[in-house]
């Protein structure tokens, strides 16, 4: 089984890079979505089905807690596994997204062996 | 709060430790005047901006060679470079360098929101100007770099 990726970060490096990542592993990757921000996430989200959802958090237009906040409300999408990627230190805006239950949280700089296991980890679930 | 020696030292480490780990650069310490730019014509200055119970600013200035790897690096050689990708990439690393340096200096109490870095071209006559105390320069595998800091307490701390 094939699976679908969504990567919503404002940069197109940080974009390029994970994809690569992705797809030099041994995971069955199938379509890899891009996002620049939150709302754009959504429009994909609404339009295909995605298995991982990786998030930047400081991010333009709609920023990567805004989208978590939406995220868990929507009835079709809520149940939609997130891994964070970001710069964010802060104890309590981590706090708030375990609370929103983002399944892993990764901080930059992220190495890509990170990347593979925390995939792997989420899709066993 | 910090003297301006320890805050020294401590971006030495987080600016070596995020461009080693990041994108695979050897970094070493420089001297800190603008002849270390050599006979670059140009340079690029990318800034980012910091709110919290201090307010800052960090700003990177770099010549094209050192987008150049960094962007290679991080991308992968094999794979095209577009210009974009090469501003993007200083873009991202100067967040990348502020998120950790604000955790690294005040820990994960405080809450600091980080504004979008930008970024603009700097003649080659207008990098002295860039250069002040607060100055701290380095080599990244062989090119230079020099960032240069600037904290106050926030009013509402």
């Amino acid at each position: 089984m094939a699976y679908n990726f969504l990567l919503v970060d404002d940069s197109k490096v940080v974009r390029k890079a994970l994809r690569k990542t992705l797809s030099m592993t041994d995971l069955e990757v199938g379509e890899l979505h891009e996002a620049e921000n939150g709302l754009q996430a959504f429009e994909v989200l609404r339009s295909t089905w995605v298995d991982v959802i990786f998030l930047d958090i400081n991010m333009p237009v709609m920023n990567g807690m805004e989208f978590m906040e939406q995220l868990r409300l929507d009835e079709e999408l809520k149940e939609t596994p997130v891994i964070v990627v970001s710069t964010e230190g802060s104890k309590e805006r981590r706090e708030r997204l375990d609370e929103l239950r983002v399944r892993v949280y990764l901080r930059k700089p992220v190495s890509p062996e990170a990347i593979v296991e925390s995939v792997t980890d989420v899709l066993k679930g | 709060m910090l003297n301006v020696e320890s805050f020294k030292d401590t971006l030495t480490q987080v600016t070596a430790r995020v461009l080693e780990d990041w994108a695979m650069m050897l970094v070493e310490p420089a001297d800190s005047v603008p002849e270390i730019f050599g006979d670059n014509d140009r340079c690029f200055c990318s800034s980012i901006r910091y709110r919290g119970v201090f307010n800052g600013v960090y700003s990177i200035v770099c010549p094209p060679g050192f987008l150049e790897v960094l962007a290679s690096n991080v991308l992968g050689s094999e794979d095209e470079i577009e210009d974009d990708d090469r501003l993007d990439a200083l873009r991202e690393m100067a967040n990348v360098l502020c998120g950790n340096l604000l955790t690294e200096m005040y820990g994960e109490d405080p809450v600091f929101d980080v504004v979008m870095p930008r970024i603009r071209e700097l003649p080659s006559s207008e990098i002295g100007e860039f250069f002040s105390e607060r100055t701290i320069c380095f080599l990244a595998d062989d090119e230079p770099i020099a960032i240069t800091y600037s904290m106050e307490a926030s009013d509402a701390d």
